[in-house]
């Protein structure tokens, strides 16, 4: 056999074989979720996109949760008062640990950077979860500080 | 003068079979290699997407496809190694996947990535380094050593 036909036979075995293998194995890496990454599926939003400035009403009003998707380092640097730290990659491998509430509550999904792709996922993982408010904080936590919007520094 | 005729041929055969014990070596040891490597990753792929995302060069879209392809592209081009199917293509493609490899550990050690290599998620696995580095050089020296062994072999 050609070897460039047994190049292209090995690489497309791998892909099938690796997306089948995710969609059973439990802590796989859902069909849905590879789709969403490159934003095929759904285009209906299922999530709510805000600014900074709309966002800081939210916090004042207390009426939504802040979920801080980045790392648990940058978390306990800084992070916007009283956010909970969700890492992004651990919303998705464990999602049975997240804070056991209301489905209608407001959840504001918020990231380091301006337009995180990160924010837009785990919105839409949120959604599909049932969660009927989602938001993400367009700006990000970078924006947020900029602007001087209240954060929880960590104590040295 | 036959005297020499026959110890040259011993020589000669003796090298040979040398050279077909270092090949069988190489192939069994890149093919262990390569599927002890992919295992973890199988099962816990959002881990390796993590660790894919720690190379800062990959979008977080791009690793979470990256791990769901690459492991099972290693266990393939392993159990081939082993198998000694497609030999011809399958030592090449280990050598540009080796090759890959070392280019993702150099470029992390220039940028001061303080990261794991994320290669075979062993507990205690080391950041990545110079000693990284060396491990990975290796592994190409090695496998460029099976491609021509490859050819030697299945020539003589």
């Amino acid at each position: 056999m050609n070897r460039f036909v047994q190049i292209g036979t090995i690489l497309i075995a791998s892909f099938v074989i690796g997306v089948a293998v995710n969609q059973i194995n439990p802590h796989g890496i859902p069909l849905r979720l590879l789709c969403m990454s490159l934003s095929f599926g759904s285009h209906q939003k299922d999530y709510v996109e805000t600014s900074v400035d709309s966002t800081l009403l939210l916090f004042f009003q207390g009426s939504g949760l802040f979920i801080d998707i980045r790392s648990e380092q940058d978390y306990n640097i800084d992070h916007i008062k009283g956010a909970v730290s969700i890492p992004f990659f651990e919303l998705f491998r464990h999602p049975e640990n997240f804070p056991k509430i209301d489905s209608t509550s407001t959840l504001i999904v918020y990231d380091y950077h301006l337009n995180s792709n990160r924010a837009f996922l785990s919105a839409r993982f949120l959604a599909n979860r049932g969660f009927k408010n989602v938001t993400v904080m367009r700006g990000g936590f970078i924006e947020w500080l900029d602007k001087g919007y209240p954060v929880e520094r960590h104590k040295r | 003068m036959a005297r020499q005729g026959i110890s040259s041929r011993e020589a000669q055969k003796v090298k040979n079979r040398l050279i077909k014990w270092t090949y069988l070596l190489l192939r069994i040891g890149f093919g262990s290699l390569l599927i002890y490597a992919s295992i973890y990753k199988i099962g816990s792929p959002f881990e390796f997407a993590e660790a894919v995302e720690n190379y800062r060069i990959f979008g977080t879209d791009l690793s979470l496809w990256t791990a769901v392809f690459i492991p099972y592209l290693e266990a393939i081009i392993g159990f081939a190694l082993l198998s000694g199917l497609w030999s011809e293509t399958v030592v090449l493609l280990n050598a540009v996947l080796m090759f890959l490899f070392l280019i993702l550990v150099i470029q992390a050690y220039i940028r001061g990535l303080d990261i794991r290599c994320g290669c075979f998620f062993a507990e205690g696995e080391s950041r990545i380094g110079l000693l990284k580095i060396f491990e990975n050089v290796l592994f190409v020296v090695l496998s460029i050593s099976l491609i021509k062994l490859n050819k030697i072999v299945k020539h003589s």
